[in-house]
């Protein structure tokens, strides 16, 4: 990842099964199918580290939606998606990454288009002749967007460790 | 942390319809609240009051520090709150959030920013950094912290 809150999974779905019908019929929002909510976030890192790894430009560009703001540790706040296509392409003169994944840990669906998620996250930096494993921690909001493609509306991010071989 | 599904939520949704729907959230209101955890937080971080700090989130929050390890759970984030003390004593806190969301009705977000200062070896360590939290309205009307991030930007000791 180059750059990359706690909150229920209440599954609705599951709750709908457990319960009888209603007699009466309320106005209520639509059902937050979290299934298809952390499926469309997996499709999301999975295009994510992809493309980390193969330095596309193109995809990494479009991961954020317009308004994002990054809060990156030993970066100063990227503040939208103009910022954050500056960052990637800063990122990707000076270094390559060769390998990348994402651990969620938590997915909270807050609706069918808005989620929190915190996890970790492993890569692999290469500068010049120097391999660099990372690990580390982040936090996101996930917003879904009228193409059906899940995009970072915020992340924080730190490395907890950078082993630089000797 | 794992997911949790609440008992009472699921009784909840089986009682019968309310006569009303949910009411938006009112963002005056998540302001208020979110003022009042941080002021607390404040206060409890420069009496050192790990418990207290603690108590206010939820029993299964999580709270991500740089340089510390995870904390899962209230009672993990009391006993990594007492051993931070423990190697830096907090004489000072400031918090300031840049952004408040109201974000659905018992549910905020905040960001901002921190100064925090700390007794080191007898010296003044000052830290500055960013944050993010979330928060919950539990069935009482409280509210509590669910996650908290934070890392330091900058740090200088007085001399």
């Amino acid at each position: 990842m180059r750059s990359r809150a706690r909150w229920y999974g209440v599954s609705l779905c599951f709750l709908v099964a457990a319960c009888p019908p209603a007699t009466v019929q309320q106005a209520a929002a639509p059902a937050v199918d979290s299934a298809a909510v952390r499926a469309g976030i997996a499709e999301m890192w999975q295009r994510w580290t992809a493309a980390d790894i193969a330095s596309d430009t193109t995809t990494l560009f479009d991961v954020t939606t317009d308004s994002v703001r990054v809060d990156h540790r030993g970066f100063a706040p990227i503040l939208g998606r103009d910022a954050w296509r500056a960052f990637v392409a800063s990122a990707l003169k000076q270094f390559d990454i060769t390998a990348a994944e994402i651990h969620p840990e938590l997915t909270d669906p807050i609706s069918n288009d808005l989620a929190y998620q915190i996890g970790g996250y492993n890569e692999t930096v290469v500068t010049g002749k120097v391999t660099t494993p990372i690990q580390g921690r982040y936090a996101a909001a996930l917003q879904r967007g009228a193409d059906n493609r899940w995009r970072a509306a915020y992340l924080m991010v730190f490395a907890d460790t950078t082993i630089t071989p000797q | 942390m794992r997911p949790t599904l609440s008992l009472l939520a699921l009784l909840a949704a089986c009682a019968p319809p309310p006569a009303n729907p949910p009411s938006p959230p009112d963002p005056a209101a998540v302001k208020t609240a979110m003022d009042s955890i941080r002021t607390e937080y404040m206060r409890l971080t420069a009496a050192a009051d790990a418990a207290g700090i603690a108590a206010l989130y939820t029993a299964d929050a999580a709270v991500d520090f740089f340089g510390a390890p995870k904390m899962r759970g209230r009672a993990e984030i009391e006993a990594g709150t007492k051993a931070a003390y423990a190697i830096q004593k907090p004489v000072r806190l400031e918090i300031v959030a840049i952004q408040t969301n109201a974000v659905a009705s018992g549910v905020a977000t905040e960001g901002g920013t921190w100064h925090g200062m700390d007794s080191v070896s007898g010296k003044l360590l000052h830290s500055w950094g960013r944050w993010i939290s979330g928060a919950r309205q539990d069935s009482t009307g409280a509210w509590k912290l669910t996650y908290l991030m934070a890392f330091p930007d900058s740090q200088k000791t007085d001399k």
